[in-house]
């Protein structure tokens, strides 16, 4: 046999494994697992750009698919892959279960809910405030009806529990400072008397917009307003949701047009106070063909609504969950967040 | 696995983890075991499913009073201080068992109203499993008789030492519902112990009534005199029942020696203080020596009882075991009699199974309100119905024979090379002389010839064998099946010579 001399052209390079010379390695996994820090970023650089190519490849695929169909072309609207929609699958997600709702009809809030009991609500600092924590307690007292404030002054928060209780409040909330800005809020349910003494939320305070802020803000009038608890899905959220709903009085006055907001997304609770306005759609005087005959609008298309911003505007977000009243040194936590064992995904969502 | 838990509104479930454990393929990533997805609902069954739902007949405690692998007898206590005996048949390793509701006791301890403030605190089990009692947060303990289920006597663990006190409930006063925060009743020897914030523990004879030891604190911090505050929050009698751990609200769990005859009163051992960080909420045994304590934010612990009173700063005790899953206060811990299983029940509203060497959470179940209590059924094998064959598929190759080589013993492999060298030389002799034909008989000539040859080979070869090691006993043995060998190895070689010529 005789051997083949290479091409002169090729003379000093590496003779090339001919099997695999037209084939290009697919990259399918993203390369992170590489340690060689040169190479792993090569191949990264390899496989953004062959997504790359995948994604214009399946985009011509798409208009191509469309031009063959012609006028049947069914536009399907790609979804784009979102936080909410990609979220894990809660096994504590509430779907219209009646032991949960047994259970809700029986615990802590539920006097709040069936207007048994009003509540009255204390509010409370740090030792020591500034001057920006009391325009927000005063923004809170146009939030929330039956507000009610006190100085800290020395007292430690069991004992401004106790006392509390023995005047009858229902509610306390604790709001806590640092450097000119609230960031925590303590909300502990005292209990309605001879009822359940309930639970106690720490959250994590932001974004602090006062009224006076908020541009084009309205005044708040002394109107009960109206409840919006949304976005609560387990049943931690239902227990948050259910603890931020009863600060609240359940016979709103609908004269006052006044809405309050709790929001829960991806486990932020923004919180919103409007003032809301339903206005309907003047008729189209012009017709767009004489043969058209006008279109009756349906009533979401007729009326809308408009809002208008009240008081303050904040952030929460929950840190842990107790039993019983104030009591971090010897009480039982119902939930408590802990980073390491449960933030290990993007897409998990506890509230 | 069985498994019964008791919750805060009333409900008794029993849970099959085997059911509700997703279908696992073989070929899916291993997923963290804080998902839970496509959990089947199928694990959990209601005992009884027509009963009304309502705080006032939370379930504080369980207890079993008969556990084998055909029926379950079991004692729950309700928070309004009625008990109730539950039996069961579980004959069939593949369903839920049978229940049905024995008898009630409607209020275990009279005298006493049950609002939501004092509440019942445990139920054990002694003298054979005939006798229940019970204890609530005053320090009652009333001992009911498991068949008739009728109280037979009542105590009270604070006022029998001396007669005249008297402990007096007014509603709305908090403060003396402490009086008893945990309870643990020691099945063996008929004792029960109750202990409350700034009460040391105390053991009472279920016979009798009379304190029997009295647990000492440690003693004062000798830099500032103060007292050690006290508030045992968990009681466990070990397995051997001379040992009863307490865990503390002030973040310790103790060891106390409580032999009928022991004059230690102090603990024996205690764990350090930065050890644990919040209030221990239960305790369990898991192991000889291994004790695992719960705590109220959901960490629990696995502590060695030989080593746990070391000092934080030795090197060796940072070693600290945990059982990760929990996201809120742990309830109960209760280990399965003889698998090595940990269940675990809490405020999250989930029961957690747990492997107690590998520490490995094993299952997750999602029940929908919050747990108390929880109990292991005594089976340990599950029948899931035809079990899938996740093996591969290697039975085409069944009808083959495996190819097995003929044993040549290393002392004999040259003598045994060398013939066939001598035979290969024969053979091509023979050929050469003879082309067809009778082969056959040339073959019988050749071997009767080189039997002959081989049996004085043999013989040559077995004194050798025979100086060489005396302790060879095998030899004859190895002679036939060398010469077996021989022959078929010679056979072979003759049909491919035939083959190729």
């Amino acid at each position: 046999m005789v051997k083949k001399k290479p091409d002169a052209s090729l003379k000093g390079k590496k003779p090339m494994n001919t099997a695999k010379a037209g084939k290009t390695t697919v990259i399918t996994r993203n390369p992170g697992h590489i340690t060689n820090r040169l190479k792993r970023s090569e191949m990264y650089g390899k496989y953004l750009q062959q997504k790359r190519k995948s994604k214009q490849e399946e985009r011509k695929q798409r208009i191509r698919d469309a031009e063959a169909l012609g006028e049947d072309a069914q536009v399907k609207k790609a979804v784009p892959k979102t936080l909410d929609n990609t979220r894990e699958i809660e096994p504590t997600l509430v779907k219209q279960d009646p032991e949960v709702f047994a259970d809700e009809a029986d615990d802590e809030f539920a006097r709040y809910f069936q207007s048994e009991t009003p509540p009255k609500v204390l509010v409370t600092t740090r030792p020591r405030p500034s001057r920006h924590l009391f325009w927000f307690i005063a923004d809170l007292q146009r939030l929330i009806p039956a507000l009610h404030f006190y100085p800290r002054k020395h007292y430690s928060l069991k004992e401004i529990c106790s006392f509390a209780q023995n005047r009858g409040f229902s509610h306390l909330i604790v709001l806590g400072e640092n450097a000119k800005h609230c960031n925590g809020m303590t909300i502990s349910h005292l209990g309605s008397g001879d009822g359940l003494v309930g639970p106690t939320a720490f959250f994590k305070v932001s974004n602090v917009v006062t009224s006076q802020n908020i541009p084009n803000h309205g005044a708040s009038t002394k109107h009960i307003p109206e409840l919006n608890l949304h976005g609560f899905g387990t049943r931690l959220g239902h227990r948050i949701g259910r603890l931020l709903g009863s600060i609240f009085p359940h016979d709103a006055e609908f004269v006052g047009r006044q809405v309050a907001t709790f929001h829960n997304q991806r486990d932020y609770i923004f919180v919103r106070h409007h003032r809301y306005v339903f206005e309907e759609k003047k008729k189209n005087e012009k017709k767009k063909k004489d043969d058209e005959p006008e279109k009756k609008l349906e009533l979401k298309d007729r009326v809308k609504a408009r809002l208008q911003e009240l008081g303050p505007r904040f952030t929460l977000k929950l840190r842990w969950l107790q039993e019983g009243t104030f009591d971090t040194q010897f009480g039982e936590y119902e939930w408590i967040h802990k980073r390491k064992e449960m933030d290990t995904t993007r897409r998990r969502f506890h509230l | 696995m069985r498994l019964i838990t008791g919750d805060e509104c009333g409900l008794l479930k029993e849970c099959i983890p085997e059911l509700s454990r997703k279908e696992e393929d073989p070929n899916a990533i291993v997923k963290p075991f804080t998902t839970m997805t496509d959990v089947r609902k199928d694990g959990v069954r209601r005992i009884d499913p027509k009963e009304q739902q309502s705080r006032t007949r939370g379930v504080i405690d369980m207890v079993p009073i008969e556990m084998d692998d055909e029926k379950i007898s079991v004692a729950a206590l309700r928070s309004n201080g009625s008990i109730e005996f539950w039996n069961a048949d579980v004959k069939s390793k593949r369903d839920y068992g049978k229940y049905s509701l024995d008898s009630t006791v409607q209020n275990a301890f009279t005298n006493i109203e049950y609002d939501g403030k004092v509440r019942p605190l445990g139920v054990g089990v002694f003298e054979k499993s005939t006798r229940v009692c019970a204890g609530d947060m005053l320090g009652n303990i009333a001992i009911i008789n498991a068949k008739k289920g009728n109280v037979v006597k009542e105590y009270n663990c604070y006022t029998n030492s001396k007669g005249r006190t008297t402990i007096s409930y007014t509603p709305g006063n908090n403060l003396n519902t402490q009086l008893a925060t945990a309870m643990a009743c020691d099945t063996i020897n008929g004792r029960v112990a109750i202990g409350g914030r700034e009460r040391e523990t105390v053991l009472l004879d279920l016979a009798t009534g009379g304190i029997v030891f009295k647990a000492k604190n440690l003693p004062p911090d000798p830099q500032t005199l103060l007292q050690q505050p006290v508030w045992p929050s968990s009681i466990l009698f070990l397995q051997d029942s001379n040992i009863m751990a307490v865990g503390t609200a002030y973040k310790q769990v103790r060891l106390y020696d409580v032999r009928e005859d022991s004059r230690i009163r102090r603990p024996t051992a205690c764990t350090p203080e930065g050890l644990l960080e919040y209030r221990i909420t239960s305790l369990c045994q898991v192991d000889e020596h291994r004790l695992v304590a719960a705590d109220s934010a959901g960490e629990i612990y696995d502590l060695d009882m030989r080593t746990m009173d070391r000092n934080l700063k030795r090197k060796d005790n940072n070693n600290v075991g945990r059982f990760v899953g929990p996201a809120g206060s742990v309830r109960q811990l209760k280990k399965h009699p003889t698998l090595p299983r940990m269940a675990v029940v809490g405020l999250d509203r989930m029961l957690r199974v747990y492997d107690t060497k590998s520490r490995k959470q094993l299952d997750c179940i999602y029940l929908k309100q919050r747990l108390n209590c929880v109990l292991f059924g005594s089976q340990d094998t599950w029948e899931l119905g035809e079990p899938e064959d996740h093996t591969m598929d290697s039975d085409q190759d069944i009808d083959l024979d495996d190819v097995v080589e003929d044993y040549i013993d290393s002392d004999d492999e040259e003598a045994i090379r060398q013939k066939h060298l001598k035979d290969f030389e024969n053979a091509s002799a023979s050929e050469d002389e003879n082309d067809d034909g009778s082969k056959d008989e040339e073959e019988e000539d050749s071997q009767s010839e080189e039997d002959d040859s081989e049996e004085e080979e043999e013989e040559e070869e077995a004194s050798e064998n025979d100086d060489a090691s005396e302790s060879v006993e095998d030899d004859d043995e190895d002679d036939e099946e060398d010469s077996e060998s021989e022959e078929g190895d010679r056979k072979r070689r003759e049909k491919k010579r035939r083959r190729v010529t």
